[in-house]
């Protein structure tokens, strides 16, 4: 009966100590990356006061130009965002907001400051009706 | 496909609905990344989980393993199903005819429902009530009731109320029970549930060719599979095949196992905590059952992360061959579901096969179904983890506007029309964090489980012991590929 007690002292010990470890380690992680994340605004902070413009081109058949980009941004930051068609289109989509802007003339622009985290898909709405994905937005946390 | 959030724009929905059958439909237009991409229906996807996280989540497993193997209980605890009885009165409220038969009407109703606005609602997946009640609310939500409360969907079922219906018009008329013409044959088991989970997640993921699927096709493949379980209930006896056969019953039956209470008969009653799954596995097919909820879950997070590039390169060479793009879309996902299938069954195969070489194992078969229920708490974290989030926005969709307006033509029948989805509802980090701590404490169930388990399989707690290093290394596989998959992408 002892040596059970014993044991089960040792198990719960070790799990106590994994889940300091793990909060411990968490933080000093989390940390670093909080200071790297730091370094990457202040050197986009350098380049140019505002955020720079993201842009995407879609060809004459609707689809976008050297296929699919992702555009990676930070939570909180102002995306600016570009399209050029080579022809008129309904509308340019970025969904989870569900910004839209009509896509008559070239370049579409639009801008909103990323607010939620996640991976979103920038859609293009064509005037037949169909769809197609031209970019993934990554707002990182 | 993803165009959540804006239910007030109906016209051009349904307009773009028309058009995704058109794209589907249409090889031309569509290459492959845009329709690969275009099934999921949730506007805000989730982050792959960061490499320290992964890291950590993975340590963790291991670290807490080898604690749970050192102390090695000595002595089965989980083996008896210890069941005890809960006050009459409350079983009397629960179980009673007249509830019995609400149940079953909200259940056929809800079916109908879905058959209703399958056929005549809107076509965009988004708008329509079958494509979020199917997928989401059922599909997901009723494994969570079943965790929670148990079996609960027996008495919710729709094809075993209308079965019930029949029989008992049957006994009225005839003045005798209907009969039953063929015996449940033994050896069939849970397979059928097995082969009915593999053509649902294909239906969801892989038949629309890269788009949703349509509700009109949700309709279409519950009528068919409608028909086969009434034939198989006039066959085999209504509550027979409901039991086994049933693909619904079945999987969220095995879930239920893990919930602490049961209904006997008519009587409520409360057991052990995870006393109950120790019995679910006695059935052939069990194993398979778990390890293809497994493999579809998995199949679902990989699709657009960690296998996209399998995939496509198999969908390239699908199109070389000279199919149509949506057909080798379809071909070149089957093809990957069922590798999914095999490798998350190798793995199992392989842990057995290491039991079995530790002295007084029993014969291979018997092993592999001993240890099946084990799994079961990994099926439901990988569930967990992988659709956690989109369920926490597709239910606001549901309690919204497709509450008020089920078919998506424009009527308001509880005033929440105008609702929307709030994809900021959780952030980032919570959702990482979840998917992680569900992993996480799955695994020690599994393992907890598969320890007992060892226990009550080998005569003495050494070799017990020693067949446990097999199944850890399973279990820590299992946890270690879903973190993987979520480390990659999770769409």
């Amino acid at each position: 009966m002892q040596s059970r007690a014993a044991r089960l002292g040792v198990f719960a010990a070790v799990i106590v100590a994994a889940v300091v470890a793990f909060i411990v380690l968490k933080n000093d992680n989390s940390d670093e990356s909080d200071s790297g994340e730091v370094t990457v605004t202040r050197a986009g902070g350098v380049t140019t006061t505002e955020s720079p413009v993201q842009t995407l081109s879609v060809d004459a058949s609707g689809n976008p130009v050297g296929g699919v980009k992702t555009l990676t941004v930070n939570k909180g930051d102002e995306v600016r965002l570009e399209v050029t068609l080579a022809r008129p289109e309904e509308e340019i989509h970025v969904h989870g907001y569900d910004k839209e802007a009509p896509a008559h003339k070239s370049p579409v622009r639009l801008s909103f400051t990323a607010n939620l985290d996640g991976i979103f898909e920038i859609e293009v709405h064509h005037l037949d009706g169909t769809e197609a994905e031209i970019g993934e937005l990554r707002v990182n946390p | 496909m993803s165009a959540l959030g804006n239910p007030a724009s109906g016209a051009r929905r349904r307009a773009v609905g028309l058009a995704a059958l058109v794209a589907a439909g249409s090889a031309g237009a569509l290459l492959f990344p845009e329709a690969a991409s275009a099934h999921a229906l949730v506007g805000r996807k989730d982050l792959p989980v960061p490499a320290w996280l992964f890291a950590w989540g993975a340590s963790l497993v291991l670290i807490i393993s080898f604690a749970l193997l050192s102390v090695a209980w000595t002595k089965a605890r989980l083996q008896r199903e210890e069941w005890r009885r809960l006050p009459p009165w409350l079983s009397r409220a629960l179980l009673n005819p007249a509830v019995e038969m609400v149940c079953g009407a909200i259940g056929v109703g809800l079916f109908v429902l879905v058959l209703y606005a399958g056929f005549r609602g809107i076509e965009d997946p988004t708008q329509n009530f079958s494509i979020i009640f199917v997928f989401y609310t059922f599909w997901l939500g009723m494994v969570v009731v079943s965790v929670v409360l148990g079996d609960v969907f027996r008495a919710f079922n729709p094809w075993r109320a209308l079965g019930r219906l029949v029989s008992g018009g049957f006994r009225l008329v005839a003045g005798q029970s209907a009969p039953v013409p063929l015996r449940y044959p033994d050896r069939l088991g849970r397979w059928p549930a097995v082969l009915g989970v593999l053509l649902f997640v294909w239906l969801e993921l892989i038949d629309g060719g890269g788009v949703a699927p349509t509700p009109q096709k949700v309709a279409v493949a519950t009528v068919i599979y409608s028909v086969v379980t009434f034939v198989c209930m006039a066959l085999f006896g209504v509550e027979r095949w409901i039991t086994r056969g049933e693909t619904f019953n079945a999987y969220f039956g095995m879930f239920s196992r893990l919930a602490p209470f049961e209904a006997r008969g008519r009587e409520l009653g409360v057991r052990k905590f995870l006393t109950g799954a120790a019995q679910w596995a006695a059935v052939p097919g069990a194993a398979a059952l778990v390890l293809v909820s497994i493999a579809v879950t998995s199949f679902d997070g990989a699709q657009e992360g960690a296998l996209s590039g399998a995939i496509r390169w198999t969908f390239e060479r699908c199109s070389d061959l000279g199919f149509s793009l949506p057909n080798s879309f379809r071909v070149a996902n089957t093809i990957w579901l069922l590798i999914v299938f095999g490798g998350v069954s190798l793995l199992y195969w392989l842990g057995v096969q290491g039991m079995h070489t530790v002295r007084g194992s029993p014969p291979v078969k018997q092993l592999a179904r001993s240890f099946a229920h084990t799994l079961t708490p990994i099926a439901l974290a990988y569930l967990v983890a992988h659709y956690f989030s989109a369920f926490l926005y597709q239910e606001q969709a549901q309690f919204t506007y497709i509450l008020s307006d089920p078919l998506g033509h424009g009527s308001d029948l509880f005033g929440t029309a105008g609702g929307g989805i709030n994809y900021g509802i959780v952030s980032s980090n919570t959702v990482w964090y979840v998917q992680v701590a569900a992993l996480v404490i799955g695994h020690v169930v599994a393992l907890t489980l598969a320890h007992d388990r060892a226990l009550g399989v080998y005569e003495n707690v050494r070799n017990a012991s020693r067949s446990q290093y097999f199944m850890l290394a399973v279990m820590v596989g299992f946890t270690c590929f879903g973190l993987f998959l979520l480390s990659q992408a999770n769409a």
